[in-house]
Formats: C-alpha cells, structure tokens, sequence
C-alpha cells in the first residue's frame, strides 16, 4: 500500500499543479533588454505560473499555453491566427492596429495600448505648464480617429484643444508654427507618419525657439527633447497584463495599461525655467488624480 | 470605455501620406533609435545659469512695441540710452558715454558683427534685416569681451532673425504714418529639396525730424531698400547649414557737412544780417545737402556639425562691405589753401580754431593778438592770413568738390567646438580670424587694413547642485593694436534650481577704431573754382596717432536672477561697478583733432527688469535703472540719465484683438528729459489656417516738450502715429 499511497499522493500533487499552474507564453519578434524586463517582471508577479519566452522566428513547437502575450504589432498579427487560447497583445499603437488591417479582433484578444493615454498625458501638461488652456494637436488623418479621445480628455479637464491637420507633408511645418502660436503646448498624438526621426528636429527645434513644449508621444521622444510624457515601463506592462487577466473578459477589449510612469528631459525642463520635474511625484499625483474622479 | 473602429489600411492613407517606417511599436521596443535634437550643446543657458545680466526681447514685445527701428525697441532694456543726432542716425548706449558715437557695444545680426570697424559705430538704419523677420533681441548687459572679442566693451546686442522653417508662405505688409511714414514689407517662404528659404524684400521711409531750433526744416529725411534671403539647409541628421545673403540701399539725408574758416556770418551777427561783399553774399547762398548714400551687402554661411548629443562643431564666416558715399561741393575762403594757415595748424590747432573765431567776428583782433602772444612770429602769419581773406571778399569764395567717401570691408571666420564633458562640465573652445579694410581718400588718405586673430575658451562646471562656475577668458591679437586677453569669472549659488544669486567680475577692452587710431583726414581741392589758391594742401590734417592702447573695463557685479514658473514671473535684479580708464574721449574732428587714452570713467548703480505673466492674456513687464557716474570729460557726462525705465502692458483681447500700452522714461538724456506713452492696438481678421490679416494703429505721444537728445531735434507735433495693413497666406 505503501507505493500505491505515494503514487496517489503525486497524482494529487499533479492534478492540483495542473489545476493551480499555467504556461504563459510570451512572443516577440526578437529578444532584447526589455523583452527581458518584461518576461522577468510577468514571471515574479505569476511565480506560480510558468512564463515562457520565445522569438517568433523559433521553429521549435510553441508549447500548448493557457495564455499568450505578445510584445509589438509583429507578434500579435501572428498571435492572432495562432490557437484558441487567450491573448493579450503589448506594446501595440493605436496606429499600429491601424495598419494590421484586422477588420475585427476575436473575441479571445484583449489589447494594452503602447501609446500613452491622452487624458494622462493632458493632466500631466497640466501639472507642467500653469495656466494651461491651449492644447495644440499636430496630426493626420492616421490619428485623426484618436482626436474624439483627445478633445473629451480636454473637456474633462476644462482645457480646449486646437486640433490641426496636416494634408500633406510639405504643409507641415506651416500648421506647426500655426499651431504653436495659437496653443500654449505641442500634445503629440499616436502619428508616425508625423513624430518620427525625419520631422523631429524640425517639431522640436521649431517649438523650442518659441519657449513651448512637446508632451509625448512616447518614452524614446524624451531623451531627444520633448519635455515629459507617461509612458509604461516593461515592469508597469507585466503589472497592467496581470491586472487585466485579474478582471473579467467583457472589460474591454482594448484599454490603456493600468500602471504607468512618467520620465521627462531634466535638461528641457531647466533650460526653459521649468521646475525640475519630479517624475515619481508627477506618477503618484496623476495616479491619485485618477482614482479621486 | 475606449472604442476602437478598425479601418482598412487604404483608407487612412488616401491622402496622400506615406505609410511610416517607423512605427511607435519599433521605438518602445527599441529596435529604432531617435536622434538627440535638443542635445546639451543645442540647449540655450536657462536665465538663472546665464553669467551676467541678460534682457531678451522676443516676438511679442518686438510687434506689442510697434517698433520700426531696432533702437527704438531697446528702449526696453534697463539701462540703455538711446539718443538722436538726427532721424536717420540714432547711437543706442548702455550706460551713457559719448552722445554722439556709439563705440562701445557690440551688434551682431545673427552672429555677423555689424559694427563698422572704420568708424566704431553702428549704423541702425542700414542694416538689411526687417523688423518682421527678428525673431527676438538678446542683450547682455555688461562686457563681455570674454566672448565676443574687443568692442563688446559695455555689452553685447545679438539681433536674432527668425528660422525661415517657421517662416513659410507670403506675408505683405504695408505702413503709413505721420512724419512721412511710408513702408513695405514683403516676403516668401518655400521649401525647395532640403532647404527652407525665406526671401524678403522691404523699403523705409520716412522724415526724421521736422524743424531745427532756428525753426528751418530739418534735412534728415531717409529712404532705404533692402533684401534678404536667408535659408536653412539640413545636409544631414546631424549637419545644417544656415545661409544668408542681403543687400540695402538708401539715402539719409543730411545739411551741408562742411563748416568754413570764413562762414556765413549771419549765423553769428545778432541782427542775422549779411555782410555787403560778393564772398559773404555767396557764402551764405552755398548751402547744398550732403546726403549719404548708403550701400550694405553681405553673405553669411554657418556650417553647424553634431558630433554626438554632447559634442557639436560650428564654423561661421561672413563677408561684408559697407559703403557710405557722400559727393557735395564746400566753398571757403582761398585762405584754407594758404601754407600760413597751415603753418598755423600745425603750431597749435586751437590757434587755427581762434582765426575760425575771427572770421566769425566773435573774436577783435586784439583778442587774437593775445591768443598769438606765446609763439612770436606766428601772429604777422596770422596776419598775412587774414589780408589774404580781405582780398577776396569782393571777389567770392573758392569752391571744390569735397567727397566723403568710405568703404569698409569685412571678413570672417569662425569655428567653434562646444562639448559637454560630463553632466557637470561643459565647454566652449574656439578661434576666430578676421580682415578690415577702410578704403577713404579723404579720412584715410587712401586704404588701411587691420587682421584680427582671437582663441576663446569657456568652461562651465557644476560641482555641486547649488553652485556654478564659470570661467572665460579670450585672446586676441590685433594687428595695429597688439594683443589683449580678457577674463571674466562668475559663480552663481542656486537657492532654487531656477533662483540664483550671482557674482560676476570682468574684464573688456575696446580697441581704438582706425578712424581714431589711423585717421589721415584731408581734403584734397577738385574741380576748383574761384580765387586761385596758393597751395592744393588743406590747412587742416587729421592724423590718427597709430599708437592709441585700448580703452580698458573693469566690471564687478551682483545679481539674482529667478523665475517663479507657477505664476509666471520672472525678475533679475543686478548692481553694477564698472569702471573704465585709458578712455578715448576727445571729439574728433578736423580741425580737432587730438585722440588720447586720458580719460575715465565709472559707472555704478542698480537695475532690475520684472516679467509677469499676470493672466492668460496679460503681460506686464517693468524696467528700471538707476546710474550713478563719474565722468573725466564733460562730453561724457551728458547721455547717463540717472533714473529710467519703462513700463508695459499687453493685453490679448477677444476677437483677435491685442492691444499694448508702453511708457518709457529717462530724467535726463543729454541734459534733456525724454518721456513717451507709446500704444499699439491691432486686430486680425480671417482665420489661421489659410489667409488672415492684422491691422494695426501705433500712437506715440511725447509728455515732455524736449527736444529728443538735442535741442534741434525737434518735431512739430508730440504725436506720431501710423498704421499698418499685413496680409499672411
């Protein structure tokens, strides 16, 4: 009996591992310093579970997950047609759902934007700049979806916003100085075809000699000169994945992270007489600002 | 909750833009990387950190100030005076000094110096750049020779055009005003390949002062045409290359420049009436202008490389060439000509200067005899000099054509390397060559050439998160002067990252100008007529010693400078003790002519400027200096108004209507108060995104009866006025 008994008690074992354990299975098109972050800090956080890695180029089998999280529009696109399991897709834009073309997402998929939320990014131009009023939006067509968001993020704040397209490339820098002289920041929205390495100098050098500032769009702006955006670190996205496997399916199929940060150009900030931003205060008040409404 | 509505790719980029490369998902995960654009070496120095005291005057207050000239603008920073010598010559001052030249700051238009090297003087109406295309003055307010080399000896004005990337479309402008306002403006921006380019092409006019204080009509009018094309090239991620070219034209106005050693002695008699001889008839009937006519062109390249975000690498050069023409005929007694008066001159010029007196009939002849009692023999000189004169007074005077020619030549080059070593160090290294060239017959006897080299450095260190150091110091080797090397040191203790108290001392020279150093002013008798003359040398000869030092300054100063973010208020207050010796003081003329380095003079005293944004749509905005002086030449005494300011209020009104309101007020420029309410009210009509117009009434209004700077500078009314009408598309 002695052997049945053991063989029992591991049957047990396994049955209530089986239970209990899951294989998340994290894609993304290549291995890097955030990729890492990110699987290290999902793993800690589900220390239970099981959080594997793996490229999208491995031929290896994927292992039958209960979860799929992917990292980037790459990955989710592959992720999409891949199983029956659930997914949750990161590090995707608004304008990189955009451009995947997917008519409609299965059921099964539940998005956290990489672009940051702008009713954060509007509190935190508030916390910035006193006596806000004018927030001026560069954009296209692409972020022209977006802009419903902006202005009721505006609203909500008692801000206005000066929403200003631009049709063609060559007219950029034109509605750029019309808006600058009419707004009192630069919010920039989810619009590669306008925020990228090509046409920053020119927004930024732009804005910059008439003492004004760029909000976003995203964390790598900062270090070229725009002066402060919320953003979620690969540790504030493990917790935002956690959070959204705690809540049930129906609460929306694409949201912003729940966690974020904020990280600012200390060096813009002294150079235009800006206080120094304090970028873990700035956090904790729009977090507080959040849950007080 | 967020809703999404997914479209098909096709439809989103129906207009024409181009589906990105580089999508966010790419940069948050960092497989693309985005160029540093506001890197540590592009970033300017926040107010606080700055090491002395520095007014900017941006956009706003250019237009709120309704301003056409630049001199009229600097009314606002603390401690400049500004002073007239006719509606078409303005000398701006920090501090005070001469009031008639202007010889001791230095004006940079977009890091081209525009300060005339003949002449030591600035010559603000002919500089080719439009007031619509300034994107802001910054005026370092003490010496600062440590980085701008000698002659930034009180200051430094660094007049900044706008990018012509934020510059595009048409915009026409058109202005009409009292005093014979009249001006236009016009300019093109368009983007060709890689480069921007602005075009603008603008004319002045107007007519100075109206009346002289013998209540004849004043000849300053001015008229002048202008270009400028400025471009911005990037030539790749990291290098740009920003280009300049621009010409002018005009005509300043000018009376008869010539006074003779026999004048019209109307102008002296107390009844005002003409002697009865055929010289003194046609002496007082010779009175033709003699006009400038004044030609500026230059070219300028500044070649910026960025090395990395912490290293950038710039080289700058410009040519320029100034031409001041002015062509009239003098007439004067033939004894100008006569080797008696010149023998005279060159005993002793104020002798010379007494028979001025006597043929003015100021002077008896026995008072000349006693001024002659010291150099015997040279009275019966005297004497001969005076028969001579008698012999001609029913005959009429000599006549030739005097020309006043002067071309001046410039160029430059200029690298620069900035590096930020660590977070807490950064430095500036550089070196700079420069060529002059006066060319003037009659004030230089022909051509002088002058080569400068300067080697620069500054260091910047941050050793502890409240305090700054910096450390600055520039050589420089000028070929008729010698060399130089001048210092400057500054600590600033932080109460506050944007809260500072400063200590700054320095040290600046002014190199004397070849006018005052290498002058051999002449005339040379042309196209003659009338009495023979018995000689072609003219009495009088201006000769520059060639061995003047250069004037020296010793700055000490105290300030702090802070800026309160969450209201919008920002202050600088500074106190000041400035002395400056081996000064050249002595007015210069030709027949005085005698430049020294005898002089001195301190300057001490206290300014503040206050900024306040006060609401969403008002600014308010303070200045205020307080001078105290000690001056060795009386002629030096007489610009320093010992209190002045100005005070201004901007406000955004609905409607697109903005309106602002200046007082501007010395107690004494050149012994003469000057007070002024200047406004501006302007609406813009159309909307912003295609085609929209302002119009706009400037109104001044005089609350002294003075006149400005000198008597003579008078206006027949205390308003001026003027509208303008500026179409953008």
């Amino acid at each position: 009996m002695r052997p049945a008994g053991i063989l029992i008690f591991f049957w047990l074992v396994l049955v209530a591992w089986s239970v209990r354990a899951e294989t998340i299975v994290v894609v993304a098109p290549e291995r890097s310093d955030l990729t890492d972050e990110f699987t290290q800090a999902l793993q800690q956080i589900r220390s239970q579970d099981s959080v594997q890695f793996r490229t999208l180029d491995d031929p290896s089998p994927v292992p039958a997950p209960s979860t799929l999280v992917t990292l980037g529009k790459a990955a989710l696109d592959w992720g999409v047609s891949f199983g029956q399991q659930p997914l949750i897709g990161t590090y995707v834009s608004t304008s990189g759902l955009q451009s995947l073309g997917i008519e409609s997402l299965p059921p099964r998929v539940r998005i956290l934007l990489a672009n940051p939320k702008p009713s954060r990014q509007i509190a935190l131009a508030r916390e910035l700049i006193p006596r806000l009023n004018k927030l001026g939006v560069v954009h296209t067509s692409i972020s022209q979806p977006q802009l419903n968001e902006w202005a009721a993020a505006a609203t909500d704040l008692g801000l206005q916003l000066v929403p200003v397209l631009v049709s063609e490339q060559t007219n950029l820098n034109r509605r750029l100085t019309e808006t600058l002289d009419t707004s009192d920041v630069l919010m920039a929205p989810d619009d590669p075809s306008i925020y990228n390495a090509d046409n920053l100098k020119t927004i930024l050098l732009t804005s910059y000699a008439r003492n004004k500032v760029m909000i976003g769009p995203s964390a790598p702006f900062i270090a070229a000169g725009s002066l402060s955006t919320t953003y979620s670190s690969p540790v504030d996205t493990a917790r935002s994945v956690q959070y959204l496997l705690e809540q049930p399916e129906s609460s929306g199929q694409i949201s912003y992270p729940h966690y974020f940060s904020v990280l600012s150009n200390q060096q813009v900030a002294r150079s235009l007489g800006f206080p120094p931003p304090d970028d873990a205060a700035l956090a904790a008040k729009l977090t507080d600002l959040k849950a007080s409404q | 909750m967020f809703k999404f509505r997914f479209r098909v790719i096709s439809a989103v980029f129906g207009l024409g833009m181009v589906q990105p490369a580089l999508a966010m998902e790419d940069l948050v995960l960092g497989r693309v990387e985005l160029p540093t654009v506001l890197s540590a070496t592009r970033l300017k120095q926040a107010p606080a950190e700055v090491p002395g005291s520095m007014t900017v005057l941006d956009r706003q207050l250019i237009r709120a100030s309704g301003a056409r000239d630049i001199p009229e603008l600097l009314r606002l920073v603390p401690g400049m005076k500004i002073g007239y010598h006719l509606g078409n010559k303005s000398n701006v001052n920090y501090h005070g000094t001469n009031v008639t030249e202007a010889r001791r700051l230095q004006v940079l238009v977009d890091g081209r110096s525009v300060y005339r090297p003949g002449l030591a003087t600035v010559d603000w109406t002919d500089i080719p750049l439009a007031m619509e295309d300034i994107e802001r003055i910054e005026v370092f307010r003490g010496p600062n020779t440590a980085a701008y080399g000698a002659n930034a000896l009180m200051g430094v004005i660094n007049i900044i055009s706008r990018d012509p990337r934020s510059t595009l479309g048409t915009r026409l402008k058109i202005t009409t005003g009292n005093r014979g306002v009249q001006d236009l403006y016009g300019s093109h921006g368009t983007e060709v390949g890689n480069t921007h380019l602005r075009l603008s092409i603008f004319a002045k006019e107007d007519t100075g002062f109206d009346i002289d204080d013998y209540d004849r009509e004043f000849r300053d009018d001015r008229r002048l045409n202008a270009f400028n094309l400025a471009g911005n090239t990037q030539l790749n991620g990291s290098q740009s290359l920003n280009w300049q070219v621009g010409a002018k034209e005009g005509t300043n106005q000018e009376d008869y420049d010539y006074e003779p050693m026999a004048p019209d002695q109307s102008l002296y008699n107390e009844d005002g009436s003409v002697p009865d001889f055929a010289y003194d008839r046609q002496i007082h009937a010779h009175y033709p202008p003699s006009d400038t006519s004044a030609r500026d062109l230059f070219a300028s390249a500044r070649w910026t490389n960025d090395l990395s975000p912490t290293h950038s690498l710039q080289i700058k050069t410009y040519v320029q060439h100034m031409e001041r023409l002015r062509d009239w005929r003098a007439c004067d007694s033939p004894v100008v000509f006569s080797p008696e008066l010149k023998a005279i001159f060159e005993v002793d010029p104020r002798l010379a200067r007494r028979m001025n007196n006597y043929f003015r009939g100021e002077r008896a002849i026995e008072v000349l005899e006693r001024d002659f009692r010291n150099q015997p023999g040279l009275f019966e000189q005297a004497q001969a000099v005076i028969a001579q004169h008698n012999a001609i007074r029913d005959i009429g005077p000599t006549c030739w054509d005097l020309g006043q020619n002067l071309r001046e030549s410039r160029f430059e080059v200029e690298i620069q390397d900035t590096l930020q070593l660590s977070d807490s160090l950064r430095s500036v290294f550089g070196s700079n060559v420069r060529y002059d060239r006066v060319a003037s017959d009659t004030l230089f006897g022909g051509t002088v050439d002058n080569q400068t080299l300067q080697v620069f450095g500054n260091l910047e260190f941050r050793p502890h998160e409240r305090w700054l150091l910096h450390a600055a110091g520039l050589w420089e080797d000028d070929q008729l002067i010698g060399d130089s090397f001048s210092p400057r040191l500054a600590v600033h203790f932080f109460l506050h990252p944007n809260h500072s108290l400063r200590a700054v001392y320095s040290e600046a020279v002014r190199s004397p100008d070849m006018y005052e150093n290498n002058a051999y002013w002449t005339y040379t008798p042309t196209n003659l007529s009338g009495p023979p003359i018995a000689s072609d040398e003219y009495y009088a000869l201006a000769q520059g010693p060639g061995d003047l030092e250069q004037e020296r300054m010793r700055s000490r100063e105290i300030g702090y400078n802070g800026h309160i973010h969450q209201i919008g208020l920002s202050i600088d207050i500074k106190a000041f003790y400035d002395e400056i010796s081996n000064m050249m003081s002595e007015p210069l003329q030709i027949k005085s002519f005698i430049p020294n380095n005898d002089n001195f003079a301190r300057f001490t005293g206290a300014e503040t400027q206050i900024d306040w944004q006060a609401t969403r749509r008002d600014r308010l905005r303070l200045t205020y200096a307080y001078i105290d002086f000690v001056a060795t030449r009386s002629l030096d005494q007489r610009l320093t108004a010992r209190n002045s300011g100005s005070a201004a209020w901007l406000r955004q009104w609905p409607a697109g209507i903005e309106s602002s309101l200046i007082y501007y007020g010395a107690d004494k420029l050149n012994e003469r108060r000057f007070e002024r309410l200047d406004s501006r009210l302007a609406k813009r009509f159309g909307s912003t995104n295609r085609a929209s117009m302002e119009i706009a009434l400037t109104w001044q209004h005089r609350l002294d009866d003075e006149g400005l700077t000198w008597p003579e500078n008078i206006h027949n009314t205390r308003n001026h006025y003027y509208l303008s009408a500026e179409l953008s598309f």
